[in-house]
């Protein structure tokens, strides 16, 4: 329980990292993935999980509210789920992250829409900061920013864990689902073609 | 009569760079970037400002609409920077209003071009060097970290070096800073970034391919998956395609493996 809460903060400070502060691009997949499974001790986990979510994803670009779905909470809680399920079932890498993604691309859409309606809120503020200036209060501004920022951390963090729980609260028989293909590695070559597909387009596409 | 210049000291403009971070924190639909432009402004305006009324409405004028690429606004930043550090020393209309151009012109021509530069090449180039590192290092988890590590570092060097000598430039050149950015050395080595990272998708490919197994059926089915998600790759969203191949997958491997 102590792994997911700190998974739960390190999600909430990713999370403003996409858009809000900074934009160094630690939320990428590619590196939040491996964190997260190194916080549960399978960072391999991650790895596959980021690095299938990055690629798959990268020609999404993050433009006012057209990015659904979230790639940086799919690669968390994919990394967190598929390796929670390895723990428990025993199941290989590769069978606990496919239906973990699989699962987990809906919570991030859900979690996209759900950013874009408390980003819509960011307006009402703004307009209050402008009254505020007129009556003379300068550091509106200031506590506007902070306030932003607590609230989108506090957001990602709730957002996590509920998805989370979600997740893992699926019956055994779906995280064994790839049993049933006999071909965990075929799938996972199949991935593996559609992300360099993705990638091939994007530096083709882009003049 | 000679007008006194008011210079704006390098730790106010340094606090700009570091605000700079935050220029998205309050992002709204209606004018977009202009409070984050507003906080990121504000040590320049509280200096140059002293004065209540003078202050409040160069915190006004700062709220109108703002939208741009966030690592290049640091050029537009830089650039308002010196044309406010002129407004208060001449008190001009021609100097405020150039304050007002400088944003409402540029804001545009500079997301474009940061959309295709940054999110266009830069990410996704940082991607694939990460990757790149991850599959060559697939054995060993310890190096496999190089492969993050490597495109965080290039990344943020990159970004920081934008937002660092973006605010430097605009600052020194004012709206001539916009003359090279469109055609200088910049703009030459995000083409090489673009062929470099072609060539590096092409190896990863071929070598994804080597080592799909002994099987006849597997490495004919390789290049045929391949066609036919680049046939969809333009029509189909990226999650639609997921699911499409997941499900095409598990089939293959249920049924025909």
């Amino acid at each position: 329980m102590t792994e997911i809460l700190c998974l739960a903060v390190i999600f909430g400070i990713l999370s403003c990292d996409t858009v809000l502060v900074g934009q160094f691009m630690y939320s990428r997949p590619l590196i939040a993935g491996p964190i997260t499974g190194l916080c549960l001790g399978n960072p391999y986990a991650g790895f596959i999980a980021g690095l299938c979510v990055e690629l798959i994803w990268v020609r999404m670009i993050p433009i006012g509210d057209s990015t659904p779905p979230d790639s940086t909470l799919t690669a968390v809680l994919a990394a967190a789920a598929a390796a929670t399920a390895v723990s428990r079932l025993g199941i290989d890498n590769f069978a606990a992250v496919i239906p973990a993604l699989a699962v987990s691309v809906p919570c991030g859409m859900v979690y996209k829409l759900a950013e874009i309606k408390l980003r819509a809120t960011n307006t009402a503020i703004v307009d209050s900061i402008k009254v505020k200036i007129i009556r003379g209060d300068f550091t509106s501004v200031d506590r506007a920013v902070f306030y932003a920022i607590i609230r989108k951390f506090v957001f990602g963090a709730l957002f996590f864990l509920a998805s989370f729980m979600l997740v893992t609260s699926l019956p055994e028989g779906y995280w064994r689902v790839m049993d049933l293909t006999r071909g965990v590695e075929v799938t996972m070559r199949f991935i593996y073609i559609l992300c360099f597909a993705q990638l091939f387009e994007m530096f083709l596409k882009w003049k | 009569m000679e007008v006194e210049k008011i210079l704006i000291p390098s730790g106010v403009l340094r606090k700009v760079f570091f605000r700079s971070f935050f220029l998205q924190s309050l992002w709204n639909f209606k004018g977009m970037q202009n409070a984050g432009f507003l906080y990121v402004m504000r040590p320049v305006l509280d200096f140059l400002y002293p004065e209540a009324h003078e202050r409040k409405n160069a915190y006004l004028r700062h709220l109108d609409f703002f939208n741009t690429h966030p690592y290049y606004a640091s050029y537009i930043i830089g650039a308002v920077c010196a044309a406010e550090e002129r407004y208060a020393s001449t008190d001009s209309e021609d100097d405020l209003r150039r304050i007002v151009e400088t944003k409402k012109i540029l804001g545009g021509p500079i997301a474009a071009f940061g959309e295709s530069q940054i999110w266009g090449t830069l990410r996704p180039f940082a991607a694939v060097i990460g990757v790149f590192f991850i599959i060559l290092f697939s054995k060993n988890i310890t190096l496999m970290w190089s492969g993050p590590i490597a495109a965080f570092l290039f990344y943020s060097s990159v970004h920081i070096y934008l937002r660092w000598y973006g605010l430097e430039d605009g600052y020194k050149l004012e709206d001539r800073v916009f003359d090279g950015i469109f055609t200088g050395p910049l703009r030459k080595s995000f083409v090489y970034m673009r062929i470099t990272a072609i060539v590096l998708v092409v190896f990863l490919l071929v070598r994804g391919f080597l080592g799909a197994g002994t099987s006849v059926m597997l490495k004919t089915v390789y290049p045929v998956v391949f066609i036919i998600i680049a046939l969809f790759i333009r029509k189909l969203p990226a999650t639609v395609l997921f699911y499409a191949v997941l499900i095409a997958g598990g089939l293959f491997a249920r049924y025909c493996y």
